[in-house]
C-alpha cells in the first residue's frame, strides 16, 4: 500500500511547478559551481606546484654546509589544495595556505669587554604575528575584503539552503492540504495505517528532491571529471558518496519537519508561514548570530600585547644564558662550555618562539572553535562542517596541516642532529656555526615536507557533525510519528 | 469606498496567524541582534581607545622632527549596529610618513577581533529585515489577487461601484501598513536599547541617517511586496503564485547576490601586468631621487659621501624600508635622533642642516610622484572588481537595499575610503607643519642634543565621518533604483489587473 502512496505522491510532485523550478535552479547552480571551480583549482594547483618546486630548489642550495641548513631550513611549508573544494569551500580563501618558516635571522649580540659574538636565530615554524590576523592570506585589508559579502556557491550552499527549502516546499501541505481537501479522511477510511501515510509522504518527497540533486551532482562531477584537470582517485569517490549521503540525511530532516508542522496545523498557509520562519531563523539567521557571539566569548590578547609579551620572555631567556656564557664560542672539538651553552641558547630560543606563536594561534583557533560549536545548533551549519570535513577543506583540514608541519619540524631537527653526530670532526653543538659540522649535506637524505590528505583524520572531523545530524533526524522522525498518530482528522 | 476596502484589508491581515508569528520572530531577532552588535561595538570602541592612547603617548615622546611618524586610528562607526558593512573588515590603524602617500592597503587592524569569524558570520538589523520581513511581504502578497479570485470574493467586490484602481490601491496600502508596523516597532526597540546602554552617543544627523534607513527599508519592503503582488495578479492559481513568489525570493535574496559576486571574484582577475609596470615606474622615481642625493653628496664640497658628514657623537636613528609589490607599497623613511654631538664636530653641523634642507623636500616630491602612479593603479587593479561586483549586485533588490543602507550609515566602501582620504590630508597638514616650523632647516630635524622638540603646535588627527549630505548623495542611486522598481511593478500590476476578466 505504501508503494501506491509513494507512486501517487511522486506523480503529484514531478508534474508540479515547484519541481520544475527547483530542478532548474539546482542544475544552474551546479554548473556555475563546476565552471568556476575548474578555473580556481587550476590556479591554486599552479601556485602550489610553483611554490613547492621553488622551495625544494632553495632547500638544495642550502645543503652546502649543515649550518646553512640549520639556519635557513626548508623555508615556508605549503598547504596542498583539496581537489574536492567544489563540495565545500570552507573559507579556504581566508585561511593561510602556508606555515612560514622563520627567515628573519635576527641577531643577538653578546659581549664581554672588547670581545663580542653574534648569535643568529635559526629556522623554526612561525605564523605571521606582525599583523593582527593569522588566517587571512594577505595582509589586511586584502583584495577580497572590499568585495561585497557573499557565500561561496558550492555543494554545501546548494544543500544547506536549497535542499532544505525544497524539503519544506514539498511537505508544507502534505497533511494539512489533504485535510483541507478532505482526501486524508478518505484515505484513512481505507485500510491504510497512519504510519504508512507518513512513510509514503516522506518517501515521495524524498525521491522528488533526491532526483534533481543527484542529477545536478552528476552533471557537476562529469564536468569536473571530463575536464581532466582535477585528478579524482578512489578515496575521493568514497568521500563524494559520503557527502551525498550527508546531503540526503539533511534533506530528510526538513522533510520530517515539514510533515510534522503540516500535521499539527489546520491550514496549509499557516503551516507554510511557520515553516518558512523556522527555516529562515534556523538555516540563515541562527548560524550567523551565534557565530558572531563566538568572537566575543573568548577574549584574545591583541597582536600588540602578544608581541610585547613574546619579546619580554625571549629577552628573559637571552639574559639568563648570556649571564652564563663567559667567552665567545670557538671551533674546537670537543665543544667548549661556551659553545655548548651558545648552541643550547639558540635552540631554546627557537623552541620558545615556536611555542609562543603556537599558543597565540591556538587562542585564535579557540575563538573559531567556539563559534563553530555554538552554531552546531543549526543543521545548516552542521551540514557545512560535515562537508568541509569530508571534502578535506576548511578548519579541520587546516588544523591537520598545522599538525603535519609541526611533526615535520621535529623530524627535520632530528635529522640535523643525526647528521651532525655522523661527523666525527664536529663539536656536536648544533645551532651556531662553530659548533656545527662543516661538511655538505646529501640533499636526497634531507626530509622533505609534503602535505598529505588523510581520509581518516578528515572523517574524524566530520563524524561529530554527522552524528548530530542523525540525532536531529531521529528526533524529528519520532516527533512526526507521535504527532501524527495523535492528530484528530477533522 | 476606498476606505472601506482599506479597512477590510488591514483587519484581514492583522488577525492572521502569520502576521502574529512574524512580528514575534522579528522582535526576538531584533533583540538578539542588538545584543550582539552593541556588545561588538563596545569592544571595538575599547580597543580603539586603547590604541589611540598608546599611539598618542608614542607621538608625544618624539624628540626630533624627522622622527614624527604619527599613527592614526579610525574610530568604529556607532551606526554599524544597523549594518556592519565594511566597518570592521578594513584596517583601522595607519602610520603616516611624510615620505609616503598612504592608501587603504597600508592599514592594519588594531582590534583583537577575529577576522575569520567576522567574514563568516554576519548579523545586523538590516540583515534581519532583508530576510524575515521580505519573506513576510511575499506571504502577504501572493494571495492578494489570486486568492480573492479563487474564492470568488473579487467578483462580489466588483459588483459594487468600485474602480479597479481603488481595489489595487486599497490592497497595496493595507498590506504596506501591516508591514510597516513590525518594522517601526523593531526600530523603536532598537533605538530604546541603544539609548539605554549609554555608551553610544548619536548626533542629530545620526538620527536622520536612521530615519533614512527606515525609509529605505519601507521602499525595499514595498518593492518585494509588489513583486508578489505582480505575480499574484498575473497567475490564476494561488498555489502557483506562492511557488513563484518563493522562488523569486530565494533567487533574489539568497542566490543571486552570492552567485554574482563569486563569479566576479573568479572571472575578473587583477591585472598583474599593470601592477608590475607601475612598480617599475615607482622604482624609477626612487632611483632618480637616490641619484640626485648621491650627486648632492658628491658636489657639496665636503669630503666623503657619508650622510652624517663624519659627525662624532651618539647618532641614533631609524631606517624603515617596507615594500609590498602586491599593494605597490614602497616606504623609504629615515629618522634621526642624534642625542649628543661632540664639540669638535660642531663645525660640520651646518653641512648636515643644509643636506636635510635639500633631502626632505626631495623625498616628499618623490613620494608625491609615486603616489600619483600608485593611487590610480591600485584603484584600477583592486577597486575595479569590487565596483563591478557592486554594479552586478544591483539587479537584486535585496542587495540594493543592503548597499543603500550602508551608504546612509557610512559603512560602505566609500565611507571607509573617506578615512584614507582624511589620512592623506593629514599627511599634507603634517608637511605644512614642517614648513611652518622650518623643521627641515632646523638642527632639531635630526638632533635632540639641545632638547626635544616642542609638540604643542602639532596638528592632531581628528576623524570626522562624511556629512549627512554626502551620505544621502551616495545612497540616492540605489534608492532611486528601488523606487523605480516600485513604480514599474505597480504600473505592470495595474495594467494586468485592469485588463483581466474576473
Amino acid at each position: 500500500m505504501i508503494f501506491h502512496i509513494v507512486i501517487r505522491e511522486l506523480y503529484d510532485h514531478l508534474s508540479s511547478l515547484r519541481f520544475a523550478l527547483t530542478t532548474l535552479l539546482i542544475l544552474i547552480l551546479m554548473i556555475v559551481n563546476a565552471v568556476v571551480y575548474l578555473g580556481e583549482h587550476k590556479r591554486r594547483m599552479d601556485i602550489y606546484r610553483g611554490r613547492t618546486i621553488a622551495s625544494e630548489n632553495r632547500l638544495q642550495s642550502r645543503c652546502e654546509t649543515l649550518y646553512d641548513l640549520v639556519l635557513r631550513g626548508p623555508g615556508h611549508l605549503y598547504k596542498k589544495p583539496s581537489p574536492l573544494a567544489f563540495c565545500a569551500e570552507g573559507g579556504e580563501s581566508l585561511l593561510l595556505d602556508e606555515v612560514r618558516g622563520n627567515s628573519e635571522r635576527r641577531i643577538r649580540r653578546w659581549w664581554d669587554g672588547d670581545v663580542s659574538y653574534e648569535f643568529t636565530e635559526i629556522w623554526g615554524l612561525t605564523y605571521p604575528p606582525n599583523v593582527d590576523i593569522l588566517f587571512i592570506s594577505e595582509q589586511v585589508p586584502s583584495e577580497r575584503s572590499i568585495m561585497p559579502d557573499y557565500i561561496k556557491i558550492d555543494w554545501g550552499f546548494v544543500t544547506a539552503v536549497l535542499l532544505s527549502f525544497m524539503g519544506i516546499l514539498f511537505t508544507f501541505d502534505a497533511i494539512s492540504g489533504e485535510q483541507e481537501r478532505g482526501t486524508l479522511r478518505l484515505m484513512l477510511s481505507n485500510s491504510i495505517s497512519r504510519s504508512a501515510v507518513i512513510c509514503g509522504k516522506f518517501l515521495g518527497a524524498f525521491f522528488t528532491i533526491a532526483t534533481p540533486f543527484l542529477l545536478g551532482a552528476i552533471v557537476n562531477i562529469s564536468i569536473i571529471y571530463l575536464s581532466e584537470s582535477v585528478p579524482l582517485s578512489g578515496s575521493h569517490w568514497v568521500r563524494l558518496g559520503l557527502i551525498i549521503c550527508v546531503a540526503l540525511i539533511y534533506t530528510s530532516i526538513f522533510i520530517f519537519l515539514g510533515i510534522l508542522v503540516s500535521s499539527r496545523v489546520r491550514e496549509s498557509s499557516t503551516s507554510l508561514a511557520i515553516l518558512l520562519l523556522i527555516w529562515t531563523v534556523w538555516v540563515v539567521l541562527l548560524p550567523n548570530a551565534l557565530g558572531s557571539v563566538g568572537n566575543r566569548l573568548h577574549a584574545r590578547p591583541s597582536a600588540r600585547e602578544f608581541m610585547a609579551q613574546a619579546r619580554d620572555s625571549r629577552e628573559d631567556l637571552r639574559e639568563r644564558y648570556f649571564a652564563r656564557i663567559k667567552e665567545p664560542p670557538k671551533q674546537e672539538t670537543p665543544a667548549t662550555i661556551a659553545t655548548a651553552l651558545g648552541a643550547e641558547y639558540v635552540n631554546k630560543d627557537a623552541e620558545l618562539r615556536d611555542r609562543l606563536h603556537a599558543s597565540y594561534l591556538s587562542e585564535e583557533l579557540r575563538q573559531i572553535q567556539t563559534a563553530r560549536s555554538l552554531t552546531r545548533i543549526s543543521p545548516a551549519a552542521l551540514v557545512q562542517y560535515a562537508f568541509e570535513g569530508l571534502a578535506g577543506t576548511g578548519l579541520p583540514r587546516h588544523l591537520d596541516f598545522i599538525t603535519q608541519t609541526r611533526q615535520y619540524a621535529k623530524q627535520f631537527r632530528q635529522f640535523l642532529i643525526d647528521t651532525d653526530r655522523a661527523d666525527p670532526a664536529s663539536p656536536h653543538a648544533v645551532g651556531i656555526p662553530e659548533g656545527t659540522s662543516q661538511k655538505p649535506v646529501n640533499f636526497d637524505a634531507v626530509p622533505k615536507f609534503e602535505d598529505q590528505h588523510h581520509f581518516s583524520s578528515d572523517f574524524d572531523a566530520a563524524i561529530v557533525d554527522l552524528l548530530l545530524l542523525i540525532l536531529f533526524l531521529l528526533v524529528l522522525f519520532v516527533g512526526t510519528f507521535l504527532s501524527f498518530l495523535h492528530t484528530e482528522i477533522g | 469606498m476606498f476606505w472601506v476596502l482599506l479597512r477590510r484589508e488591514i483587519l484581514a491581515h492583522l488577525i492572521t496567524f502569520r502576521f502574529a508569528i512574524t512580528v514575534i520572530t522579528c522582535l526576538l531577532l531584533v533583540a538578539t541582534t542588538m545584543f550582539i552588535r552593541i556588545n561588538d561595538y563596545e569592544q571595538r570602541l575599547a580597543s580603539y581607545n586603547a590604541a589611540r592612547d598608546a599611539h598618542r603617548d608614542e607621538l608625544l615622546s618624539t624628540r626630533t622632527y624627522s622622527f614624527l611618524m604619527p599613527k592614526i586610528d579610525r574610530p568604529p562607526n556607532p551606526l554599524s549596529i544597523f549594518n556592519a558593512g565594511m566597518d570592521s573588515r578594513i584596517g583601522n590603524t595607519l602610520r603616516i610618513y611624510y615620505t609616503h602617500v598612504p592608501v587603504l592597503w597600508d592599514a592594519h587592524s588594531h582590534s583583537s577581533g577575529n577576522l575569520f569569524i567576522d567574514h563568516f558570520y554576519r548579523i545586523d538589523l538590516v540583515f534581519v529585515f532583508q530576510f524575515v520581513l521580505s519573506l513576510l511581504a511575499l506571504l502577504f502578497a501572493y494571495d492578494a489577487i489570486a486568492g480573492e479570485r479563487e474564492s470568488g470574493t473579487m467578483r462580489v467586490t466588483m459588483s459594487n461601484p468600485v474602480r479597479r484602481g481603488s481595489i489595487l490601491g486599497a490592497k497595496y496600502v493595507g498590506a504596506m501598513t501591516c508591514l510597516i508596523l513590525p518594522l517601526v516597532i523593531s526600530f523603536i526597540i532598537a533605538l530604546i536599547w541603544i539609548v539605554s546602554t549609554g555608551s553610544i552617543v548619536f548626533s542629530e544627523s545620526d538620527f536622520l541617517r536612521i530615519a533614512g534607513i527606515l525609509l529605505t527599508s519601507i521602499i525595499y519592503l514595498s518593492a518585494i511586496y509588489l513583486i508578489g503582488f505582480f505575480i499574484s495578479a498575473s497567475v490564476h492559481r494561488t498555489a502557483t503564485a506562492l511557488m513563484l513568489s518563493l522562488f523569486v525570493w530565494v533567487v533574489l535574496v539568497l542566490i543571486y547576490p552570492s552567485v554574482s559576486v563569486s563569479v566576479v571574484d573568479q572571472l575578473i582577475k587583477p591585472q598583474r601586468r599593470r601592477l608590475a609596470s607601475s612598480y617599475d615606474a615607482m622604482w624609477q622615481i626612487r632611483e632618480t631621487a637616490n641619484e640626485e642625493v648621491m650627486e648632492y653628496l658628491q658636489n657639496d664640497g665636503v669630503e666623503g659621501e657619508s650622510e652624517h658628514f663624519d659627525v662624532e657623537g651618539s647618532r641614533g636613528g631609524l631606517n624603515v624600508g617596507l615594500t609590498n609589490q602586491r599593494t605597490l607599497m614602497r616606504i623609504d623613511f629615515r629618522a634621526y635622533d642624534w642625542q649628543f654631538i661632540s664639540p669638535e664636530s660642531e663645525k660640520r653641523v651646518p653641512h648636515v642642516i643644509r643636506y636635510h634642507q635639500f633631502l626632505a623636500p626631495l623625498r616628499i616630491d618623490a613620494a608625491e610622484k609615486m603616489g600619483l602612479i600608485r593611487l590610480p593603479a591600485l584603484d584600477q587593479i583592486r577597486f575595479r572588481r569590487a565596483r563591478i561586483a557592486q554594479h552586478l549586485l544591483r539587479l537584486s533588490p535585496a542587495a540594493m537595499y543592503n548597499l543603500a543602507t550602508q551608504a546612509w550609515l557610512g559603512t560602505d566602501l566609500d565611507g571607509v575610503v573617506d578615512f584614507f582620504e582624511a589620512a592623506r590630508h593629514y599627511r599634507r597638514t603634517l608637511i605644512n607643519y614642517f614648513y611652518d616650523e622650518d623643521a627641515f632647516s632646523s638642527r632639531q630635524w635630526f638632533a635632540s642634543d639641545q632638547g626635544a622638540i616642542n609638540l604643542d603646535d602639532l596638528p592632531r588627527f581628528v576623524y570626522q565621518r562624511a556629512s549627512l549630505w554626502i551620505n544621502v548623495t551616495r545612497a540616492l542611486p540605489d534608492l532611486q533604483l528601488l523606487l523605480l522598481l516600485n513604480v514599474a511593478l505597480f504600473l505592470a500590476t495595474f495594467a494586468i489587473f485592469v485588463r483581466q476578466e474576473i
